[in-house]
């Protein structure tokens, strides 16, 4: 325990001695996803605008979903906008960072003392920027809608910085994990489809059975997508039990994670 | 400027180091080892490194030479910490600058700038000191405009140079420079190799991979000879470079005995200072041979029992610059030909004529060769060349229906070893300074 516990404090040293190449690196990835594109950084925007209509009408016009009362609105739109794009935010950071350092093999061969733990990190970084993009997005959104923000909106920012937490950690199991088998990236993207559903994103958490209410707020993802809703819509906070989770979740991930990468890396160069 | 240099002070310390690679047959084997329960081994093992130890002092130049897959890149990368050994140890102390084969672990969409700046933090550089080293390193490379182009976009030559601009601009202790020089123009590999001086005045530590003899012997103090991943020699870099060409030119079946020599030499300084006595006179290395030999069909003669000897007759082909030799061989004619005309070629080891001499003007060859006989050629030559290998060809040409035509042809029949000198005054591939009896300097 001793011994993961200074691999990780020289782990966090690492990366803030590195932030200066974090900063580089995840302004290419962020390049790499839109510059070139005709619409550029636009599609931060489209992205979860088309994924809205393509919900909003097959679950509001065809199953007649309504948002549930606790949310204070009875806009399903502006009830699917505020799930969505946390969610993509999440299901872009993991699947990127997951296959981050495979992408660099060119950098973890060849450059002499290359730090690959800040790789994941990048990948994360630059979809939080997408995600801010996509953040202005409801915001405008949520206020021509409703004539205001709650007082409760910046607490978004906290869960924002929860999830990029969590997402850092899996990103080093993933990316680790991707190096040696390369199947991890396929069952992610099955798994991350899989989370979707479970998460309440087209649908309230209230319609979950009684029984597998437990279940679904295992899920941090849950906790993230309702805090979003609550804090941007109804004005409340999460539930104190749901913070704390969400929390220790993101914590033990970030920590479990950067042991398990830094044991790993020293044999990248070998199997890439 | 220039840091102290501490007697025994050492920049790398390497011991017993071993590396060995898993080689799975494919993925689904990683696999099945991973999760088999009781442990069976899907892999078959290669060591690319085995035992090798060696101490590099703060300052010194060192060669790495061997044949392709000694293990050479792969020590680079274990001296880099890119691969982990798999025993023994490894102390590098000191920020290390390394060019390793192409790529110097540029990012291929990021433009030359970027990178620069990138491969700057990666040695510990802050974004201002970069800034301040910026144009030097612009100026070095050369590759104008292409620096704000992504880096996938460069040819290789101007990959190199950028790489090596940098490596050379962020002030390392310890530089590692992999085969990549050979891929840059040669005036660019002069710039190089001079910049290297200036790196190796300031006191740094380098280990320089290179395929060039020359190369080796001038830039460094000492040169270790790898092969099949262990240490073979270590010495003064004329003394490794001679056995190293000696093992790459003898042929398969002496290798063995090639290598123990070597080995046996190792422990005895005496072998040593033997074998210089020996080469200065000119002398016959039975192990030094071509591999490359190509002959062509014979048309009616056909070439053979090449050599090369000294004026006196002994058999050599290791040869002393300045000297006098004959290089002879036998025309065994099959048919009667007219107009017979012989000749021979001395190229490098790329394949560049250094000279060449035929035993008739054209037109005024020997009138009429009767079939069965044997003719011996010879050609007096002065062996100008600086040290290194060269090749021989041979060609005996006669007049068929008015055209002249090769009856026999043999591309690289021949190899001879020019020795290494010390303290020589003479640069290039030849010798342009006038015979010793000439030179009036005292």
């Amino acid at each position: 325990m001793k011994e993961n516990l200074l691999i990780f404090f020289d782990f966090a040293r690492k990366l803030v001695a590195n932030r200066y190449m974090i900063g580089m690196l995840s302004v290419r990835e962020l390049k790499a996803a839109y510059v070139g594109s005709l619409f550029g950084f636009l599609w931060a925007v489209f992205n979860p605008l088309s994924q809205v209509v393509i919900y909003g009408v097959v679950f509001g016009l065809f199953f007649k979903s309504k948002p549930d009362a606790i949310y204070s609105t009875d806009s399903f739109l502006l009830f699917l906008l505020c799930g969505i794009v946390p969610w993509q935010f999440f299901s872009q950071a993991l699947s990127s960072s997951a296959s981050v350092v495979v992408n660099n093999r060119n950098l973890i061969k060849k450059a002499a003392g290359f730090p690959s733990e800040i790789l994941p990190l990048t990948s994360v970084v630059s979809n939080i920027i997408s995600h801010l993009i996509g953040l202005v997005l409801v915001l405008v959104v949520v206020v021509a809608y409703t004539g205001g923000l709650p007082a409760t909106a910046p607490l978004v920012f906290v869960y924002m910085f929860l999830i990029a937490v969590f997402a850092v950690g899996s990103g080093w199991i993933l990316s680790g994990l991707n190096v040696f088998v390369r199947d991890t990236q396929q069952v992610l993207s099955l798994a991350l489809m899989g989370l979707f559903f479970f998460t309440p994103v087209f649908y309230s958490a209230s319609i979950v059975p009684a029984e597998f209410q437990f279940l679904m707020k295992l899920n941090p993802m849950y906790h993230v997508v309702e805090g979003y809703r609550l804090a941007l819509l109804a004005g409340t906070m999460l539930p104190a039990t749901g913070f704390a989770y969400l929390a220790g979740v993101s914590a033990v991930t970030f920590a479990i994670g950067g042991v398990f990468f830094r044991r790993v890396k020293p044999w990248f160069a070998e199997v890439l | 400027m220039m840091p102290e240099r501490t007697a025994g002070e050492s920049a790398i310390s390497v011991r017993d180091l071993s590396k060995k690679y898993r080689r799975f047959a494919n993925t689904a084997d990683t696999l099945k080892e991973l999760l088999h329960p009781f442990g069976k081994k899907y892999h078959d093992e290669f060591w690319a490194l085995k035992g090798v130890s060696f101490e590099v002092k703060k300052g010194e130049t060192i060669g790495l030479i061997g044949r392709n897959g000694s293990g050479k890149s792969t020590l680079l990368q274990v001296l880099c910490g890119i691969l982990q050994p798999t025993s023994g140890t490894v102390l590098v102390n000191g920020r290390v600058a390394a060019l390793l084969e192409l790529g110097a672990g540029f990012s291929p969409d990021f433009s030359g700038r970027e990178n620069v700046y990138m491969n700057g933090a990666l040695m510990g550089l802050t974004r201002r000191e970069m800034d301040e080293r910026f144009s030097k390193i612009a100026e070095f490379a050369e590759i104008g405009d292409f620096m704000e182009q992504p880096v996938k976009t460069y040819s290789s030559g101007m990959y190199v140079r950028l790489a090596f601009a940098v490596a050379i601009n962020v002030d390392p202790d310890i530089l590692i420079v992999d085969e990549a020089l050979s891929v840059g123009d040669e005036a660019f590999q002069r710039k190089c190799y001079s910049r290297i001086r200036i790196i190796q005045e300031r006191g740094a530590t380098i280990i320089f991979v290179s395929h060039s003899a020359s190369a080796v012997v001038e830039l460094c103090n000492r040169a270790i000879l790898l092969e099949r991943g262990e240490v073979l020699l270590k010495g003064s870099p004329k003394k490794v470079v001679s056995n190293y060409q000696k093992l790459i030119y003898a042929p398969l079946e002496k290798v063995q005995s090639v290598k123990a020599e070597m080995i046996s030499a190792v422990d005895s300084e005496a072998v040593e200072t033997g074998l210089q006595q020996d080469e200065s006179e000119g002398s016959y290395d039975p192990s030094l041979v071509p591999k490359s030999t190509l002959y062509y069909t014979p048309l009616g003669a056909s070439i053979e029992n090449p050599g090369i000897t000294t004026l006196d007759g002994r058999d050599v082909n290791i040869l002393k610059r300045g000297d006098e030799y004959i290089y002879s061989y036998d025309v065994r004619f099959t048919q009667d030909a007219s107009q017979v005309r012989c000749g021979m070629m001395i190229k490098t080891v790329s394949g560049l004529e250094m000279g060449g001499m035929v035993s008739h003007a054209t037109g005024k060859g020997i009138e009429f060769v009767l079939k069965e006989t044997v003719k011996r050629c010879n050609f007096r030559f002065r062996c100008i060349f600086l040290p290194g290998v060269y090749f021989m060809n041979a060609g005996v040409t006669a007049k068929v229906d008015d055209a002249e035509v090769y009856l026999h042809r043999v591309i690289d029949i021949m190899v001879f070893r020019v020795t290494q000198e010390t303290e020589m005054t003479v640069t290039g591939l030849i010798d342009i300074s006038p015979a010793q009896e000439q030179q009036d300097f005292a």
